[in-house]
C-alpha cells in the first residue's frame, strides 16, 4: 500500500517526529521510550493489543542489562553486533514499520541509528478452537477452523504432514490488505488450476475482504447464478479432504471460512461425515438427500399445480381429503403455498439473527402461525402446512448452507410457474434449471460431472459412498497426477486371509 | 456458442432422443393404420435406413471441406447457388421442425391444458430452447444426458406396468395381407429415421471422430429397439384399435391402475413428451442456427438465436390452419417430404461430391 520510501532518520526525536505525523489520531499506537545499557536510548513502537508486552518487556529489560564499553568502535556498532540474530528483520523506512507493526511486530528505534529492528511477537485475543458451529457431526473431529489464519494454517499442515501441501500467501484488500493463503497438494492438483485460482484472486482489486465471500463473489464463474460455486467450510477435515482429491482451498484471514474449489453439485451434497461412518448407511443417507434435495424444490410448486390444474391425477380418497380440508380456504393454493413458505422463510431468518434469549418466543409464535392455530382460523389448509414443513426440513437436510439457500430461493419461481403454467410449468422450470446446471461451470470443472458430461468411472462416488477399501481413482477433471487413491482394492480381511 | 467441443457417446444419447421424442407417442397409431397387425415388425425394417442415414451421414461429413456441408454445396454448386442450396435446405428444416413443434403443443392443449393459447406453450418452449442454443451445443448434450436416461426409465416403467394388460394373441396371423402394408408402414418408421442426418452439423464439434460411426449404429439400434417395445406393448393391448387414437402410448398409460393409488399416469407420458420434445427442437434449433450462421459465415451466431427463434413460432403457425391438416400432412404426404429432403438430396449431395472427387482424381494423376 505504501508507495512511497521515507528513510529513517538517525536522531530518534526526528524519526518519533516523523511517525506521529504518519500516525496522528491513532490512539492505539504506542511509543516506549527506555534506555538501553546507559549509554543508548531506545524506543519501542507498536500497536497495543497486537503484541505480546509480556515479552517485549523482557527484552526490554535484557537490553537494560546491556554494557558498552568506550574503545575503538561506537557504542551503536557495539548495539548492531548485539543486536544482531535478536531481531527478525531490519528495516530503513518509515513505511516498513508500519507494515510490520499492523501486523504485529514490534519496532525498535535506536537513537543515533537510521534503522529500525523489528521483533515478530504478535499475539493477540483470539477465539479458542471450537467446535464447528454450522457443520456438526455426530462422528468425525470437532475442531473447526478459527478467525486466525496461522491456527487455519497450522491444523491443515497436522493433517497433511507432507511437504507436498503447498501454501501460497497472497494479500488482497487496499487497505485491509488480508492475508490470503492458496492451499493445494502438489501432483495432486492440477497445475492450470492452481494458477488459476492464483490469478483471479491477484486480480481482486477492492478496499477491504473481511469475509470469504468477497473473494467467493469475485473469483466464482458466473456471477448471476443462484448456486454456489466454491464450497465454503468450517472444518478443516473436510477442507483436507477436498485437498486430497485434487481441489484448492483458500484461507481467508479473519474467517473461520474456508473456501474449496472447484466443486460440484455432487460434491456440495456430501458432508464430510459421509466418509466416517459405514459405508451402507452413508451411501443410504446420501440417497435420502438427493431425494430430499429433489423434495425441496418441487414439493409446493407440484403440490400447486396439482391442485390448481390436474384434479384428476391425486387419488381420489386424497382428493376427496384434501377438498375437504380446503372447503373454508378463501385463497387459491399458489396464494396459499406464497404465504406460507414466505412466512417460514420469515420465520427461519427471524430465528437466526436474534439473540438466543429471544429465540423461544420466535419458535413459540412460529408454532402458531404455521401450524394448528392457522389451519383452525381457516387461513390455511393443513396439507398446505405439511407441505411447508417437509419442504422445510428438506432444505435443511443439506449438509451444506449455501445449497440449501439457493434450492429455497429457486421454490419461489417454481411455485409462481406451476401456478401458472400447471406440470408444464414446473417442467419449464425444471428444463431451465437443467439448462443452467449444465452451463455452469466451477474453475472449468462441469458442475454436473460426472452426470453430464457423462464419467462412468466416477459414478461410484455419487451413486453410493465407497467404501475405503474400493479401488478409486483420483477424480479426473481436478488432478494431474492419476492413479488409485488408495493400494490394494481389497479389504484387509480378504488380504490376511489370503497371507494365510 | 460454437466452440463447445462433444464426445461421440453424447452425441449419440442426443440423436437417440432426438428421433425417439415424437416417435414414441405417434408411430405405433400411423403404422397400425399403414400395417395392422404387422406394426411392430415396422422398426425393424426401419432399421435399415437408419444405418444408412448415419452412414451416409458420416460420409458427408468426410466429404466436406473444413467438415462443414454448407462448405460442400458451395464447392459442389459454386459459392452463390451453394448459399441458395443451402438456405432452401435450411427452410425446409424449418419446416420440419415447425410441424414436430406444432405437433408437441397441440398434444399438450388437447389432453392438458384445453383453454391455454397454443402460442403460449409454443413460446415457453422455444425460449427455454433458444437459451440452450444461446450456451452451445455442449449444454444442450448435456442436458442430454440428464434427461435421457429419465426419458427412458419412465417409457420402459410405463411399459412394464402395462405387462398384465397385454395379450399377445393381438399380433396372430403374421404377414395376413403380405408384405405390401409392411413395407407402407416400415416407410413411415423411415420418415423418423430419415433425422439422423441431421447430425452432420454436428459432427464437427464430436472430439474423438473416429467412433462416430460405432456409436452412431449403437444409436440406431436402441431406437429400434425402444420402437419396437412401445409398438408390441400397444398393439398387444389394444390391438387394431390402435389406429383409431392419435396417442396410443397415452391412453395405454390411463390404463395403469395399481393399487387404487398408482394411477393416471398421464402427467408421466407428458413429462417423457416435453423432455423428448425440449432435445429435439433444441437440436433442430441449433442446426437451424448454425446452418445460417455457417453459410453467411457470421462470426457471432447468437446474435441470431433470438430472429430465428421468432421466425420458428411463425413458422409453427403457417404449416397448417389447424392440427387434422398438419396431422394428416404427417400421415400422408409427410413421409415422403422427409425422405426426399433427409435422404435422397443429401444423398445426391454425396454421389455428385465423389464424382467430382474421382474427376479431380484423374485430373491430377493426368498431370
Amino acid at each position: 500500500m505504501n508507495d512511497h520510501n521515507t528513510p529513517l532518520a538517525s536522531r530518534i526525536e526526528e524519526t518519533q517526529e516523523m511517525l506521529e505525523r504518519f500516525l496522528n489520531d491513532c490512539s492505539d499506537a504506542s511509543m516506549y521510550h527506555f534506555r538501553i545499557g546507559e549509554q543508548l536510548s531506545g524506543m519501542f513502537v507498536f500497536f497495543s493489543g497486537l503484541t505480546h508486552e509480556d515479552r517485549m518487556d523482557e527484552l526490554r529489560q535484557e537490553m537494560a542489562g546491556w554494557r558498552f564499553h568506550p574503545d575503538n568502535t561506537t557504542f551503536q556498532q557495539q548495539f548492531q553486533y548485539k543486536i544482531t540474530g535478536l531481531c527478525s528483520e531490519e528495516i530503513s523506512t518509515l513505511e516498513e514499520i508500519i507494515d510490520h507493526i499492523t501486523t504485529g511486530s514490534v519496532i525498535l528505534l535506536v537513537d543515533g541509528i537510521d534503522r529500525g529492528y523489528a521483533f515478530s511477537l504478535a499475539e493477540w485475543r483470539k477465539r479458542a478452537i471450537e467446535d464447528p458451529a454450522a457443520e456438526s457431526v455426530i462422528r468425525g473431529p470437532r475442531e473447526g477452523f478459527t478467525e486466525s489464519m496461522i491456527d487455519n494454517r497450522a491444523m491443515l499442515r497436522r493433517r497433511l504432514r507432507s511437504q507436498k501441501l503447498k501454501m501460497k500467501g497472497i494479500e488482497v484488500g487496499r487497505i485491509t490488505q488480508s492475508h490470503i493463503t492458496i492451499a493445494y497438494i502438489e501432483g495432486l492438483a492440477a497445475p492450470e488450476l492452481v494458477r488459476e485460482v492464483e490469478d483471479r484472486i491477484a486480480m481482486i482489486d477492492i478496499d477491504g475482504v473481511l469475509e470469504s465471500g468477497t473473494i467467493e463473489e469475485y473469483i466464482e464463474d458466473q456471477p448471476y447464478s443462484p448456486f454456489p460455486q466454491l464450497l465454503s467450510t468450517e472444518r478443516p477435515d473436510a477442507a483436507a479432504a477436498g485437498l486430497l482429491e485434487g481441489r484448492v482451498v483458500i484461507l481467508t484471514d479473519n474467517t473461520p471460512m474456508a473456501l474449496i474449489a472447484p466443486v460440484s453439485l455432487f460434491s456440495l451434497l456430501q458432508s464430510p461425515e459421509d466418509y466416517y461412518e459405514r459405508f451402507l448407511i452413508a451411501t443410504a443417507i446420501r440417497w435420502l438427500r438427493y431425494s430430499f434435495f429433489f423434495i425441496a424444490l418441487l414439493v409446493p410448486s407440484g403440490y400447486v399445480a396439482l391442485l390448481t390444474y390436474h384434479h384428476e391425477m391425486i387419488p381420489s380418497a386424497l382428493l376427496l381429503s384434501i377438498a375437504k380440508s380446503r372447503e373454508a380456504i378463501p385463497f387459491p393454493a399458489l396464494m396459499e403455498a406464497f404465504m406460507m413458505e414466505t412466512m417460514f422463510e420469515a420465520l427461519r431468518e427471524a430465528g437466526v439473527r436474534l439473540p438466543k434469549q429471544v429465540g423461544a418466543a420466535v419458535s413459540i409464535v412460529g408454532a402458531l402461525v404455521i401450524g394448528q392455530a392457522a389451519t383452525s382460523a381457516g387461513l390455511v389448509s393443513s396439507p398446505m402446512v405439511m407441505v411447508v414443513a417437509i419442504t422445510g426440513i428438506a432444505s435443511f437436510l443439506l449438509p451444506h448452507y449455501s445449497v440449501g439457500i439457493s434450492i429455497r430461493l429457486l421454490r419461489f419461481p417454481m411455485m409462481f410457474l406451476a401456478g401458472i403454467f400447471g406440470l408444464l410449468g414446473l417442467l419449464m422450470g425444471i428444463i431451465g434449471i437443467t439448462i443452467h446446471l449444465c452451463s455452469l461451470r466451477s474453475f472449468g470443472l462441469p458442475y454436473l460431472s460426472p452426470m453430464a458430461p457423462m464419467m462412468v468411472g466416477e459414478w461410484t462416488d455419487v451413486i453410493m459412498r465407497p467404501p475405503a477399501w474400493l479401488p478409486r481413482k483420483r477424480p479426473r477433471l481436478t488432478n494431474s497426477g492419476g492413479g488409485l487413491r488408495n493400494k490394494s482394492g481389497m479389504h484387509v480381511s480378504k488380504l490376511h486371509r489370503k497371507q494365510e | 456458442m460454437l466452440n463447445g467441443k462433444i464426445s461421440s457417446v453424447q452425441l449419440a444419447v442426443i440423436m437417440f432422443q432426438f428421433v425417439l421424442s415424437s416417435t414414441v407417442l405417434l408411430m405405433p397409431s400411423i403404422t397400425t393404420r399403414l400395417s395392422e397387425k404387422d406394426m411392430w415388425l415396422t422398426p425393424l425394417l426401419g432399421m435399415g435406413l437408419g444405418f444408412l442415414v448415419v452412414w451416409l451421414a458420416y460420409k458427408l461429413f468426410k466429404l466436406s471441406p473444413e467438415g462443414s456441408i454448407v462448405r460442400l454445396m458451395e464447392s459442389l454448386f459454386g459459392t452463390f447457388l451453394g448459399k441458395i442450396v443451402s438456405i432452401l435446405f435450411i427452410l425446409f428444416q424449418f419446416h420440419i421442425v415447425a410441424i414436430s413443434t406444432r405437433d408437441y403443443a397441440e398434444f399438450i392443449e388437447s389432453n392438458f391444458f384445453l383453454e391455454t393459447p397454443i402460442v403460449v406453450i409454443i413460446g415457453t418452449m422455444l425460449i427455454l430452447c433458444g437459451w440452450a442454443v444461446r450456451r452451445g451445443f455442449e449444454v444442450i448434450a448435456r442436458t442430454g444426458q440428464i434427461f435421457v436416461p429419465i426419458i427412458t426409465l419412465f417409457t420402459v416403467l410405463i411399459l412394464i406396468l402395462l405387462i398384465p394388460e397385454l395379450n399377445p394373441l393381438h399380433l396372430l396371423p403374421f404377414m395376413e395381407r403380405g408384405a405390401g402394408p409392411l413395407l407402407q408402414g416400415s416407410l413411415v418408421v423411415d420418415g423418423w429415421f430419415s433425422q439422423l442426418l441431421l447430425a452432420v452439423y454436428i459432427f464437427p464439434l464430436v472430439r474423438d471422430q473416429d467412433n462416430i460411426r460405432k456409436w452412431g449404429f449403437w444409436c440406431v439400434i436402441g431406437i429400434t429397439f425402444v420402437m419396437l417395445a412401445s409398438n408390441l406393448a400397444v398393439f398387444m393391448l389394444v390391438g387394431e384399435s390402435a389406429g383409431y387414437y392419435t396417442y396410443p402410448v397415452l391412453m395405454a398409460a390411463r390404463y395403469i391402475a395399481y393399487a387404487e393409488f398408482f394411477e393416471h399416469l398421464e402427467a408421466i407420458v407428458m413429462m417423457v413428451w416435453v423432455l423428448g420434445e425440449y432435445i429435439k427442437i433444441s437440436v433442430y434449433y441449433y442446426v437451424i442456427t448454425r446452418g445460417i450462421s455457417d453459410t453467411f459465415r457470421l462470426k457471432k451466431p447468437e446474435v441470431i438465436v433470438m430472429p430465428v427463434g421468432l421466425l420458428l413460432l411463425f413458422v409453427c403457425f403457417w404449416v397448417g390452419p389447424d392440427f387434422q391438416t398438419v396431422s394428416s400432412f404427417i400421415a400422408n404426404t409427410g413421409t415422403s417430404y422427409i425422405l426426399i429432403g433427409f435422404v435422397l438430396f443429401p444423398l445426391l449431395l454425396c454421389i455428385l461430391a465423389v464424382i467430382r472427387g474421382w474427376f479431380k482424381g484423374l485430373g491430377t494423376s493426368t498431370k
